[in-house]
Formats: C-alpha cells, sequence, structure tokens
C-alpha cells in the first residue's frame, strides 16, 4: 500500500497551521508526522494539539517526535531513528517546511533521497513580518552532517551565500570561515523591506567578494543552474560551503546543488532565540509546491 | 607617488599575496626567537593580532621566498610547515554519530591528514632543492606509507600530496554514504604518518641540520578531541626533530588536558608568548612594531615618509594642546613646584603629562565641535593593541584620499579625513553595541546583549566623568577588578568573555599593584571613545572598579560614586 504522509516541523506561526490544514486538504495524508522542538515544545503545544483535533476529524493518523533542536547531531540521530519508524519504503511523502530549521529540512530530505521516497516540498510565506526581530542569539555556524561536502585542507575557502533578508549572518559566515571568497545571492525584489543589498554592499568593499542576483523563492532547476554557474566562475579549485539565510525554498535548491555537486558542503547558524511574533497570517496565493525525487 | 594598491591591506594572512606578506612582515626579534626555537610554543592573541602572519612568513615556502628576495640563507636552521586549522576538513562533524574512541580516532584521522597535507604543500615548491637520492628514499618512504604507486611522478611530495588527496576524497565519500557512519577504512594517526614523514625529511641532506616547526594556525578551532590529541602531541618532550608552535586565540579558556586524561604544564611541555600585550607609549613595544608596520607599507608603495607626516596631527589641536600643557605647568609652579630644581623639574613634567591633555578635554564648551582626533600616535592608541585594528582605519583614509584626490602623489592624509574616518568608526562600533549583538555575537541573546550594552554605557560615562573630575588619573582608560566573589565572577565572567570575543574588551595580564602575582587588566576597545569625545591616549594606570559596582553596571547602574566632588556631565560632547 502506498501511504501518502505529511511531514511538517512544528511552529507557532500563523502561517504554519494554515499551511498544514492546506496541505491535508490538498495532499490528502494517510498519515502526518510532527517533528517538534524540546526547547519551544510549549509554544507549539497549543497548535500541535489543534492539529491532532484536526487530523482526527479528517481520518488522518497523527504522529508526533520530540527532539532536540540544540544539537545537530542529536536531531540528526533522532530524527533519523524516527524517520525509520514513520516513512514505509513504498510512501509517498509531503515535506512542509514552512517553519523548520534549514538542518531538519536538509537531513530528513537526505534520508528521503536515500530511499528515493516520492517526495513533494511544501512552503507558504507569510502575509508579512512584524517590526521585530526574527532570530537572535546566534550560535557558531555548523557543518550539516553528511551534507558537509569533499574538503581538502590545502584547498582556500569559499562561501556561497544565499543571503535574502538575513544577511547580518554574512558577517558571522565570514569571521567563522575565514574564506578566501564569499559569493553571495542576492534576493530581489523589494519584498519585506529588503535591507541585503546594503549590507552586501558593504561586504563587497572586501577583496574576494562577489554577488548575483538571485530570488530565494524560485525552486525551479534553473537556480541550482544558475548556482553552479555563478561556482564555475571561481579562478581556482575551493573547499565550497554553501548557506541559505533567506527565504526558506533556497534550502531546497541547496540541497539540489548538493546532489549534483556533492563536493558542496551546506553550512547552518543556529539560533537559540527565534521571535514569538516572527510572522503574521499566511499568503496562499504564493504557495511554493515542487517535486524533489 | 602611491603604487596603486592600499598599502593598508589587512585581508586574514592566508589570503594575502605572497610577496605582500613578505614585504609587509615586520620581524619582532623577540617574537620570532620563540617561534624559531625548538621548544613547543603556544603563541596567544586575539583576532587580528599578527598570530597567522607569524606563523606563515615562517613557513617554508615563505622562507623560500625570502632567500629570492631578500638572499636569506636557505634551508634555514629552522623550518616551519603551516597547518591551518580554520578549514571545512576540521570542522567535520559526522564524527559526532560515531562513539567516544571513535570519535576520537576520526577527528585524529582529519588532523593528521591535515598535517601531512600541510607538509606536502609546503616542500613540494622547494622539491629541486633536494638531491635526486633524497627524493628517491622520500618516494620511497611516502609510498611505504601511504600505500600510493609511485610510478610517473613528479617528485615525492606530489606523490604525497595526491595519495592524501585521494584518501580524503575517499573516507569522505564513505562517510557520506547511507545514514550512519562506520569507520570502516583504514586510519591515521601522528605517530602512524606523521612522525615517519617527519623522520624521513630529516634524514635527506637537505634538511639534516634543519628542525622542524609544526606551525598549527586557530588551534580554537579543532573540536574537542584533536585538541586533546595535540595536548598529548605538545607533552612529547624529545625536540630532536620538530617541535610545535601551536596559535590561538583566547588561551585563557583553552582546555590544557591531553587525550589520556593528563593536563600539559607550562614551562614543561610548552611556553607562552603572549601577544595581548597593552600599548601605552610609542617606546612600548607595541609602539615600535606599529610604527614599523606602517612606516614599511607606506615604502612598499613609494611613499618614503615618517607614519607622522602622512598621519599628521591637527595643528589647531596641537597649538591649544600647548597652551592647556602651559598652563598645567603654571599650576604645578603655583602648586609650590620649582623650575629650577631638578627633583622639581620631574614633578612638574608629570603633571603636565597627567593634566594637560586632561584640562584640553574638561575645559572644551560642551557646544563645541568634538576634538579633531588624528594623528599616527592618535591611531595607535585607537588600535588599543592590535594591528588589525590599527590598518583599519588607516586602509580607510588611504581609500577615501585616493577617491578625494584626483592628483597621483598623495603626501598625507589631512586631518579632516582622519578625524572623520575615526568618527564613523566609532560611531559604527556604537552602532554595532545597539543593534547587532544578538545576531553577530555568538553565544549572545537579548540578556547578554542588554547587560553588555549597559556596561559599555556605564564605562562610557565614568571615563568621561574620571576625565572632567579625577584629581589624580584622569586619563585612565583601563580598569581592574577589586573584591571579586563567586557570585560576582559567575555573573560578570561570562559577559567579560562575549564582551572579549566581540572586541569590544580586551583582557591582558599584568603585574599586580599590590605586588602579589599577576592580576586581569581590562582595557574597553579605544575606538569607542572619539564618539564619547574622551582623550582616546589615556594615560598609565588602571581604575580599580568593585566587582559588585560592575554587576551593578550590567543592569544599568551608574558607575559614578554618589559622593564625587563634582557632578557630571552627561550631555558633554553628545
Amino acid at each position: 500500500m502506498n501511504t501518502r504522509i505529511l511531514v511538517a516541523p512544528a511552529g507557532w506561526e500563523d502561517r504554519y497551521l494554515d499551511g498544514v490544514k492546506h496541505d491535508i486538504g490538498e495532499f490528502e495524508p494517510n498519515r502526518i508526522v510532527i517533528p517538534y522542538s524540546q526547547q519551544y515544545r510549549t509554544r507549539t503545544e497549543s497548535i500541535r494539539e489543534e492539529l491532532h483535533e484536526f487530523a482526527r476529524s479528517q481520518g488522518v493518523e497523527y504522529r508526533e517526535h520530540q527532539h532536540n533542536y540544540g544539537d545537530s547531531a542529536k536531531l540528526y540521530l533522532s530524527l533519523y531513528e524516527a524517520y525509520c519508524k514513520d516513512i514505509e519504503k513504498t510512501s509517498t511523502v509531503r515535506f512542509n517546511a514552512t517553519t523548520s530549521p534549514r538542518d531538519l529540512i536538509w537531513y530528513y530530505l537526505y534520508f528521503l533521497s536515500i530511499d528515493t521516497i516520492p517526495t513533494e516540498f511544501s512552503y507558504f510565506r507569510p502575509a508579512s513580518y512584524p517590526d521585530t526581530y526574527l532570530s537572535r542569539d546566534a550560535r557558531s555556524p555548523v557543518l550539516v552532517i553528511k551534507r558537509s561536502g569533499i574538503a581538502y585542507p590545502d584547498r582556500p575557502t569559499c562561501i556561497l551565500a544565499l543571503a535574502g533578508y538575513d544577511s547580518e549572518r554574512l558577517w558571522q559566515l565570514e569571521r567563522s570561515f575565514e574564506p578566501k571568497t564569499m559569493i553571495i545571492g542576492v534576493q530581489t525584489g523589494e519584498q519585506l523591506d529588503n535591507k541585503t543589498r546594503k549590507i552586501s554592499r558593504e561586504l563587497l568593499q572586501n577583496k574576494g567578494v562577489h554577488d548575483f542576483d538571485f530570488d530565494g523563492y524560485d525552486v525551479s532547476l534553473r537556480a541550482v543552474d544558475k548556482l553552479i554557474d555563478e561556482l564555475s566562475k571561481l579562478q581556482e579549485p575551493h573547499n565550497i560551503i554553501a548557506t541559505s539565510l533567506g527565504p526558506k525554498p533556497s534550502a531546497l535548491t541547496l540541497f539540489r546543488l548538493t546532489q549534483r555537486m556533492p563536493e558542496v558542503g551546506l553550512t547552518y547558524i543556529p539560533s537559540a532565540d527565534y521571535s514569538a511574533r516572527y510572522s503574521e497570517g499566511i499568503d496562499f496565493a504564493s504557495h511554493t509546491l515542487s517535486k524533489l525525487f | 607617488m602611491h603604487n596603486g594598491g592600499n598599502p593598508f591591506e589587512y585581508d586574514a594572512a592566508p589570503n594575502l599575496k605572497p610577496d605582500l606578506l613578505v614585504d609587509w612582515f615586520i620581524e619582532d626579534h623577540n617574537f620570532s626567537r620563540f617561534i624559531r626555537s625548538n621548544r613547543n610554543v603556544l603563541i596567544n592573541g586575539e583576532r587580528g593580532s599578527g598570530k597567522s602572519m607569524a606563523l606563515i612568513y615562517n613557513s617554508v615556502r615563505y622562507q623560500k621566498l625570502r632567500e629570492q628576495k631578500k638572499g636569506e640563507r636557505f634551508p634555514p636552521d629552522y623550518a616551519g610547515i603551516y597547518v591551518p586549522c580554520n578549514t571545512p576538513l576540521i570542522h567535520k562533524q559526522e564524527y559526532k554519530l560515531l562513539g567516544e574512541v571513535e570519535q576520537a580516532i576520526l577527528s585524529e584521522h582529519y588532523l593528521a591528514y591535515s598535517i601531512g597535507s600541510a607538509i606536502a604543500k609546503e616542500f613540494q615548491n622547494i622539491s629541486e632543492d633536494f638531491t635526486d637520492e633524497d627524493n628517491k628514499q622520500l618516494i620511497d618512504e611516502f609510498s611505504y606509507l601511504t600505500g600510493a604507486c609511485a610510478s610517473g611522478e613528479k617528485g615525492p611530495f606530489k606523490l604525497l600530496q595526491r595519495a592524501i588527496r585521494e584518501k580524503i576524497l575517499k573516507d569522505q565519500q564513505v562517510l557520506a554514504r547511507g545514514a550512519t557512519v562506520e569507520l570502516s577504512f583504514d586510519t591515521a594517526s601522528f605517530y602512524t604518518l606523521i612522525f615517519p614523514i617527519l623522520e624521513a625529511l630529516k634524514n635527506t641532506s637537505l634538511l639534516q641540520n634543519t628542525h622542524l616547526s609544526l606551525l598549527i594556525d586557530d588551534a580554537h578551532d579543532l573540536n574537542m578531541h584533536q585538541r586533546k590529541i595535540l595536548n598529548s602531541w605538545l607533552g612529547y618532550r624529545d625536540h630532536s626533530i620538530f617541535s610545535f608552535k601551536v596559535a590561538i586565540a583566547g588561551l585563557r579558556n583553552y582546555d590544557m588536558r591531553t587525550a589520556s586524561g593528563g593536563t600539559i604544564l607550562e614551562g614543561h611541555d610548552y611556553i607562552t608568548v603572549d601577544l595581548e600585550q597593552s600599548y601605552q607609549n610609542k617606546e612600548s613595544e607595541f609602539g615600535k612594531f606599529a610604527r614599523e608596520v606602517v612606516e614599511r607599507r607606506l615604502q612598499n608603495v613609494g611613499l618614503p615618509c615618517k607614519p607622522e607626516e602622512f598621519f599628521p596631527e591637527s595643528e589647531p589641536f596641537n597649538r591649544a594642546l600647548a597652551e592647556c600643557n602651559q598652563r598645567a605647568r603654571e599650576e604645578a609652579i603655583a602648586m609650590g613646584y620649582d623650575p629650577n630644581d631638578p627633583n622639581d623639574a620631574k614633578a612638574i613634567r608629570d603633571y603636565v603629562y597627567k593634566y594637560g591633555r586632561a584640562i584640553y578635554f574638561r575645559e572644551r564648551s560642551p557646544k563645541a565641535n568634538r576634538p579633531i582626533y588624528a594623528g599616527f600616535d592618535t591611531l595607535v592608541h585607537l588600535s588599543t593593541g592590535v594591528i588589525r585594528n590599527l590598518l583599519d582605519p588607516c586602509f580607510r583614509m588611504y581609500d577615501e584620499l585616493c577617491s578625494e584626490s584626483s592628483d597621483t602623489m598623495l603626501y598625507s592624509v589631512p586631518c579632516e579625513i582622519q578625524s572623520r574616518i575615526i568618527q564613523k568608526r566609532s560611531e559604527r562600533l556604537w552602532e554595532f553595541i545597539r543593534n547587532n549583538l544578538e545576531t553577530q555575537v555568538e553565544g549572545c541573546g537579548k540578556t547578554e546583549a542588554d547587560k553588555l550594552r549597559n556596561l559599555f554605557m556605564r564605562l562610557a560615562e565614568y571615563f568621561r566623568h574620571r576625565l572632567k573630575h579625577h584629581k589624580s588619573e584622569p586619563r585612565i582608560l583601563t580598569f581592574i577588578i577589586s573584591q571579586r566573589t563567586p557570585e560576582t565572577d559567575s555573573e560578570l565572567d561570562p559577559i567579560l568573555r562575549l564582551a572579549h570575543k566581540a572586541q569590544l574588551l580586551y583582557i591582558r595580564s599584568g603585574r599586580s599593584k599590590d605586588g602579589g602575582g599577576k592580576e586581569d587588566y581590562f582595557t574597553p576597545n579605544r575606538m569607542l571613545w572619539p564618539e564619547y569625545g574622551l582623550d582616546v591616549h589615556g594615560q598609565h594606570g588602571r581604575a580599580s572598579l568593585k566587582a559588585v559596582d560592575l554587576v551593578g553596571a550590567l543592569h544599568g547602574n551608574s558607575l559614578i560614586k554618589e559622593n564625587s566632588a563634582e557632578p557630571d556631565h552627561p550631555d558633554l560632547f553628545l
């Protein structure tokens, strides 16, 4: 039997609950799987309860698993343990990444790719972002387990950063990895008071920084081609570390990039503090849905 | 005439062009003596203090370049092998999926191959200096160690480099496969890979009289297992073939435990070179070093002038300061010091040193523009003893000078440009404190950021109040912490560590005032003070602040004593 499974890492924003309900209606899963953060379990509790109730009303099996999001290795291991129980080899999966941390997205997509499970990637934009911080208390960037690329100790480092709106983190990446080269995909458009260009220009004053226009919402294969094209301009071999700091769908594009170029590693900057008012509302019209495997 | 390029480039040392690095590096004889010794040396210094540059300069590739450019002897008595640790290979996390013992094995494997790769890279460029017999022996040894086939290779180091690359590629591919991690391949260690390579090198006719130094850069980036393994290696006391020179940012918090649970000891296993030295005047070691750095860089772009000529002081400021010094002198004489008495003459000089500049800064009208910050000496004071902090404003001043001047002849940076850049950098640092701590300083949450903001605001007010009112040491910009308790430490230490990490605060060790050993001095980044109109030159000495008062400052309480003789003027210069 082909089980249809919706995986939707828990969030607390309006768009999470509305988006998951939308996916249930559209994808018609037999089961929904909700990984949730131990650190934010209280904040997501009522939403999970509501989702559980909604799933029951729709006749959909509901499963949820608590994970330690604060430790990348522990997250990987517990996520895989749960994955093995939840996902049958003959399943079809829709992964709702709307409010998921990027490392969790990459880990889950990696598990699904190993088993070549037919998978769709689903993402909902909010209606608006409030005028407050989105995340803070950033921790050291960590390389993503199993997606850390091929590194040679005698090569310089290149950072490929899809900057989006959270471009303050560029400084942190530069400070942590001290790359010889930085390639910055600057988010196109003026959405959400896009500050990226300003900061990017400042970074551009430094030698070894190149930028290019990039739409983080574009999940077509053309977006991957564009990244490969940019990387092909490197004058010498580098260890390439890529990261997505902007729109969540760009995490999918980077995952696809590592499928095409396994030598590229992914990195992720964890934050210890995400805003309780991260976003408001949901923009159904711009729903991103993309087939992976 | 300027010769293209900005002479104050301050990119990370590994990213600088080799020619520039060799041209710009200033040999500090004391420091270089340690690097060229056969002892294990830990080099402590914050970001930008020049650790990497010193290590790279002493590596074989650069020693060879120095032979070509400067005629230095090659092979030297001490050959350095530069091993960077801030690499994606070292940062990999897959080891965490293994059991404890295997974690250590995989960690050492990556570290050993990083060193092996560094050896191959260093000696690749000088393979022609080895005799045919040397090369044959090295090829034999490297083939045996790596299992690589020697046929068709272009020398032993190419063979070693290729063998290591192939091995590292395959191992990473194995680890990237599937959902779990298993150590299904042969692993290398220091004693199975690196030690035999170093022995083989030492047995060559080229290097038989050369001591090999493993120059480990950014050891703080190693994972927990690798640090312990490196510490164990440091405990190896036979230095007849090799020794380690290890650069660390933040040695005071570095774990000295070994893989076997022991601890390495200073004096026995290693000696320490501390680059975190305070700067107080141009006669100090850092003052001399800073002057040489700037002078050398100006010379290399065809500007053979003194740093003071290229970064001149403001004439109006100097005139006003001269008047204030004269007034201070008159005050001293009015107090009864006799200028004709040789003993009193020194007291008068001391009085002028203490109060001359203070009078200038005290008596400026609150409505006056901010002071002109200019002059090479001011730039050195603003650096707070960190060479990158000196080069940063110089770089920007030079850049602005070039963009404003159509003339290709650049003789000096006008005071207006200097002061403008300094003010901008100071504003930017405060902007960073106000808005970016939570997002840009690792481990800094909202609570910590609020405390840091409070602390630096209160310190700024405190130093400003001190400048205006203090009787004996008005220009002090360094403090020590008194009456510490476990309770105050538990609240203060994490915040001070974050401030240090953010390079807002420099922590150095100095002799205790009461003669009872050493104590920590805390110097806020002096680039903070132009925004507050303070005198960045500071003076010898340090303020003693009670730990409980500093804890209060974290929560927004003033550091200024209520029984202070005169009220503070918080709007001064703002």
